[in-house]
C-alpha cells in the first residue's frame, strides 16, 4: 500500500514538473544524490568515464550528483543535466573544459573554480566553435564562462555569481575572446568583475542583467554588435564601449552606476556607434564621450534616449567632433552637459533634421504650438565653465558662492561665458522610447523592477536643480498667508531677457481649495505654473507646506502632480505601457498605477495604443500619471483645451471628485464655464501680475458686470 | 549667514588655486579602486600595470596600464618629470627610465596593451625570452606604442 502511495506521488511530481517520465522514473529507481549519467553507450556513474566512452554527436544525460572536476571535452557531445548536477571544481583550476566545437552544456551548478587570475581558473572554459552554454547556474567560481577563440557559440539563461572577492581580485563572469558571432542573451550575472568582450565582431548582446560589477560590459574591437534590451545596473561603470564599429546600443535599462568612473555608457575611440532609445538614470555621468567618433568620416548618434537623474547628463573630452543628438531628453540632471577642458567644443550636432532634444531647464516658449521651441536653447552657466577646468570644485556646486558667480555672470554680460551648445530646435516635452520594453518586460524580473524604484528613488535625493539657478528673494511676502495653507507662492519673479513676464506674485492656497488662475492668452499663467513647479528658474519662494522649492526641490517635486496642456505620450506604446513607464519614473508602485485606471475609467482601454486615445482618454492619461505619486497638490494648465464639451464636462467631474477628495488644485485656464464648475478662488492674471484674487462667486459677478 | 557665505565663498577661491599638485620627486599617490585612469577613465585596480608621472609643474597623471600612459603622452605631450612603473614581480614602484619592458603576449593588461616592467634587467630576459620577444627600454615603448592596444591581432 505505501508503494502504490509513493508510486503515486512520483506520477504526479512527473506531470506538475512536465518533465520527461522515462527519466524521472530512472530518478526514482537510483539514488539522485549519487548521480549516474544515461548515454547512447549505457549507465555510468562517474561522468569521465561516460564522456570517454561516447561517441562524437552521443548526448549523456547526467542525473543528480556531485562530479568532480576537472571536466575534460573533447567531442562534440551535449551534456543535459537533470535534478541540477553539480560539477565542482574543489577550489582548484578550470571546472569544465571544451576543446571540441559543438558541444552543449546545460542545466549543471557549476562550482569551485580555483581562484589563479593568472591561470584564469573559470568555471567553463571553451575554445572550440560552436559551443552552447545554457541554463547553468555558477557559483563560487572565479571566471563564469570563457570563450577563446569561440566563434558562433552561445551562452543564454545562466545564473553567473562569481567568487566573492575583493573587486580586483574578481575574475570576469563571462569573458569572450576572439570569438565572432557569439550570442549572450537572458543571464543574471551579479558581483563579478567585468563581462570582458574583446577582439570579436557581430555580437549580440540582449537581455542581460548584470549588477553589482566594475564594468558591467566592456567591450574593445567589437565591430558591427549589437547590445539591445540589457539591464546594467549598481556597477560601477555601466558599459565601457572602445575601439570599435558600427555598435548598436539600443534600449537598455542603465541606472545607478555611480564608481570612480561612474558613466552609465563610456564611449572610447568609437566610429559609427548608435545609442538609441536607451534609459539613462541616476548615474554619475549618463553617458562620456572621448574622442569619438575616431575617424574623420564617421560619426556617432544619440538618438531617443532619457537622460534623467544623473549628476552629469552627457560628459565630453576635449575635442569630441561629429557627435549627432537628436529626439534625446535631459530631464533633471544637476549637470546636463559637462565638456572637461578649455578646448573649444565644436562640430557637434543638437538638432537632426529640425528635431533638436528637450531639456529640462529650457527657458523658452512655444508659441506656434508645433513641439519645438522658439528660441533656441542654450548651455550656458560660468560656474560650469570654472567645474570644466575645475573638477573637484564640483563638491560646491549648491554653495552659495556658486549662486553668486552665477548671478554675477547674469548681471554682467561681459563676463557671460559663451554658450556651451546651442540647440537650435529644444523639444517643449519628453520624449518617451518606444520600446520601453525596459520597463514593460520586466515583469518577469521582480528584483530589477525593485531595482528601478529604488534607484530612481536615489535618483531623486541627489537631483536639486533648482538650487543651482534659483535667487531667493530677500523680500518677506506682501501677504501672510494662513497657517495652514497648503502652497505659498512669495515674490515670485521671471523675466526673460530682463522683461519681466511674472511680476512679483505671491499667494497662498488651502488644502482641498481649488486656485483657478485666470486670464487671456500670453498673460503669463503658463509662465507663473512653470515656475510654481521649478521647471523654470525663478526669483522668488513657493512652499508646499514645510518643502521650499528652492532648498528641497525633491520633495518637493514629490509633493506636486502636473497636467500639462499637451503630453506628448508615445503613440507606439499602449495605455498600461505607457503607465508602467511613468510608474517607474514616478517610483510608483504598479497597483498604485492599475487602481488609477479603474478610478479614471481607464481600464477597458488598457490595451489600447496611446495614438488611437481621444483626446479626453489621452487627458484622463496624463492626469493618471500626475496622481501616481499621491500627490497633495495639483497643478493643471488648461487642461480642457483641446476637448469637446461632453468630455470636458466629465473630465472637471473627476477633478471635482479629486477636490472633494482632498487634493489641492491649481489650474490655469481661459474658459469661464471651467473655472465656474471647479474653482473656489480665482487669481486673475493680467500682463504677469495678479490683479484681482477673489471667491468665484464675486470673480462671477465681476465678469457680469464686465468688470474683468 | 553673511559670515557663513563669506567663509564658503573664500574657501571656494582658495580650492581654485590649490589643487592638482604633488610632489614632483614620488611616485603618484594611487588609491586602487578610487582612481581613475587620466587616459581610459577606467578604475586603477591592478597595481602591476598601474603607472603614471610628474609633469614639471607638479601635476601627477594617473593611468591604469604602461601603454595607456604611452598613448596619453603622445597625444597630450607634456615636460614631464618623472615617470613611474610598477615592478611585476614585487609590485613596488620603480622610475621608469631605470625600468625593463616586456609584452610576453599572455598577459591582459587593463587597455589590452600586454606591457609589462621590471626593475631588474635578468628578470626581464628571461620573461622576454621566454615568450621570444625583446626587451624594451622606455624610449622604445614610447616610441613603439600606438595609439591601440599592442595585443590586438588584426
Amino acid at each position: 500500500m505505501r508503494n502504490i502511495w509513493r508510486f503515486i506521488a512520483v506520477i504526479a511530481i512527473i506531470i506538475f514538473l512536465n518533465v520527461d517520465p522515462s527519466s524521472m522514473v530512472k530518478v526514482a529507481a537510483e539514488d539522485i544524490s549519487v548521480g549516474y549519467i544515461d548515454s547512447d553507450q549505457g549507465r555510468f556513474h562517474i561522468l569521465d568515464e561516460a564522456i570517454q566512452a561516447a561517441n562524437e554527436g552521443d548526448t549523456l544525460h547526467v542525473f543528480g550528483g556531485v562530479h568532480s572536476s576537472p571536466v575534460m571535452i573533447s567531442k562534440s557531445l551535449s551534456l543535459i543535466g537533470h535534478n541540477r548536477p553539480v560539477l565542482d571544481g574543489e577550489n582548484r583550476g578550470t571546472v569544465v573544459k571544451v576543446t571540441a566545437p559543438n558541444v552543449l552544456i546545460q542545466g549543471f551548478t557549476i562550482a569551485n573554480s580555483g581562484q589563479s587570475l593568472d591561470e584564469e581558473n573559470s568555471g567553463i572554459s571553451v575554445e572550440a566553435s560552436g559551443v552552447t552554454v545554457q541554463g547553468n547556474q555558477f557559483e563560487n567560481t572565479l571566471f563564469g564562462v570563457y570563450l577563446k577563440e569561440a566563434p558562433n557559440s552561445q551562452i543564454r539563461d545562466n545564473i553567473i555569481h562569481t567568487k566573492s572577492l575583493d573587486l580586483p581580485r574578481r575574475g570576469d563572469p563571462i569573458r569572450v575572446w576572439y570569438s565572432n558571432d557569439v550570442l549572450i542573451e537572458n543571464n543574471e550575472i551579479t558581483e563579478g568583475r567585468d563581462v570582458i568582450l574583446w577582439y570579436s565582431e557581430r555580437l549580440i548582446i540582449r537581455g542581460n542583467n548584470v549588477s553589482g560589477g566594475r564594468y558591467g560590459l566592456h567591450f574593445m574591437y567589437c565591430d558591427d554588435t549589437t547590445v539591445e534590451n540589457n539591464w546594467l545596473v549598481n556597477n560601477s561603470v555601466g558599459a565601457f564601449l572602445m575601439y570599435s564599429r558600427r555598435l548598436r546600443f539600443n534600449r537598455n535599462y542603465v541606472s545607478n552606476n555611480r564608481g570612480p568612473s561612474g558613466f552609465g555608457v563610456g564611449l572610447k575611440d568609437m566610429d559609427d556607434a548608435i545609442i538609441r532609445h536607451n534609459l539613462f538614470v541616476d548615474n554619475r555621468i549618463g553617458a562620456s564621450l572621448d574622442n569619438s567618433p575616431r575617424e574623420v568620416d564617421s560619426t556617432v548618434l544619440f538618438d531617443g534616449n532619457i537622460f534623467s537623474f544623473n549628476d552629469i547628463g552627457i560628459k565630453f573630452t576635449p575635442s569630441v567632433r561629429k557627435n549627432q543628438f537628436t529626439n534625446n531628453s535631459f530631464e533633471d540632471n544637476l549637470e546636463q552637459v559637462s565638456i572637461a577642458g578649455t578646448t573649444k567644443f565644436l562640430d557637434n550636432l543638437w538638432s537632426v533634421d529640425g528635431i533638436g532634444n528637450y531639456w529640462s531647464d529650457y527657458v523658452g516658449y512655444d508659441a506656434d504650438y508645433d513641439g519645438k521651441g522658439d528660441i533656441p536653447y542654450e548651455s550656458r552657466k560660468l560656474f560650469e565653465q570654472v567645474l570644466a577646468t575645475h573638477p573637484n570644485l564640483r563638491l560646491f556646486l549648491f554653495s552659495p558662492a556658486v549662486q553668486s558667480i552665477d548671478l554675477a555672470a547674469k548681471a554682467l554680460p561681459t563676463i557671460q561665458p559663451k554658450p556651451k551648445l546651442i540647440d537650435e530646435n529644444p523639444l517643449m516635452n519628453i520624449s518617451v522610447p518606444p520600446a520601453t520594453s525596459i520597463v514593460v518586460d520586466s515583469s518577469s524580473r521582480p528584483i530589477t523592477i525593485l531595482s528601478l524604484s529604488l534607484f530612481l528613488t536615489v535618483g531623486a535625493l541627489v537631483y536639486a536643480p533648482g538650487l543651482l539657478t534659483r535667487q531667493f528673494d530677500k523680500n518677506p511676502p506682501k501677504k501672510l498667508p494662513a497657517e495652514d495653507s497648503v502652497l505659498i507662492v512669495s515674490g515670485l519673479t521671471k523675466r526673460f531677457d530682463r522683461v519681466p513676464i511674472v511680476k512679483d506674485i505671491s499667494f497662498s492656497i488651502l488644502p482641498g481649495e481649488a486656485v483657478a488662475l485666470w486670464g487671456s492668452n500670453g498673460a503669463g499663467k503658463s509662465t507663473l505654473i512653470h515656475c510654481i513647479l521649478g521647471i523654470i528658474p525663478s526669483e522668488g519662494k513657493v512652499n508646499i507646506g514645510p518643502l521650499d522649492l528652492g532648498n528641497n526641490p525633491k520633495d518637493f517635486r514629490k509633493s506636486v502632480g502636473f497636467v500639462p496642456q499637451e503630453i506628448n505620450f508615445h503613440p507606439d506604446l499602449d495605455v498600461l505601457e505607457t503607465l508602467d513607464f511613468y510608474s517607474g519614473l514616478r517610483r510608483a508602485h504598479k497597483s498604485v498605477g492599475e487602481k488609477l485606471l479603474e478610478d479614471l475609467d481607464l481600464y477597458g482601454h488598457s490595451n489600447k495604443k496611446v495614438g488611437q486615445l481621444s483626446g479626453g482618454l489621452k487627458q484622463r492619461l496624463a492626469l493618471a500619471l500626475a496622481l501616481l505619486s499621491d500627490p497633495p497638490v495639483l497643478v493643471l494648465d488648461e487642461p480642457t483645451t483641446n476637448l469637446d464639451s461632453n468630455t470636458r464636462a466629465n473630465f472637471l467631474t473627476y477633478l471635482n471628485e479629486l477636490k472633494t477628495g482632498g487634493k489641492t488644485l491649481i489650474f490655469a485656464s481661459h474658459r469661464l464655464e471651467d473655472v465656474m464648475h471647479l474653482a473656489d478662488r480665482v487669481l486673475v492674471v493680467e500682463k504677469g501680475q495678479v490683479k484681482k484674487d477673489c471667491p468665484v462667486n464675486i470673480f462671477s459677478e465681476s465678469i457680469a458686470e464686465n468688470a474683468i | 549667514m553673511k559670515t557663513a557665505t563669506f567663509l564658503i565663498t573664500l574657501s571656494f577661491f582658495l580650492s581654485v588655486s590649490c589643487t592638482s599638485n604633488a610632489g614632483l620627486g614620488e611616485p603618484p599617490k594611487l588609491f586602487y579602486g578610487e582612481d581613475v585612469c587620466d587616459e581610459c577613465g577606467m578604475i586603477i585596480s591592478d597595481r602591476r600595470f598601474a603607472s603614471g608621472y610628474t609633469t614639471k609643474q607638479g601635476i601627477s597623471r594617473k593611468f591604469d596600464d604602461i601603454g595607456g600612459m604611452s598613448v596619453f603622452l603622445k597625444k597630450y605631450p607634456e615636460e614631464v618629470y618623472a615617470i613611474w612603473v610598477h615592478d611585476y614581480g614585487d609590485q613596488n614602484w620603480i622610475k621608469a627610465d631605470e625600468a625593463y619592458f616586456v609584452v610576453p603576449g599572455n598577459i591582459v593588461t587593463p587597455m589590452g596593451h600586454g606591457l609589462i616592467a621590471y626593475s631588474d634587467r635578468q628578470e626581464a630576459k628571461q620573461t622576454a625570452s621566454r615568450f621570444g620577444v625583446e626587451v624594451l627600454s622606455l624610449e622604445k615603448v614610447l616610441k613603439v606604442v600606438e595609439t591601440h592596444p599592442l595585443l590586438h591581432k588584426h
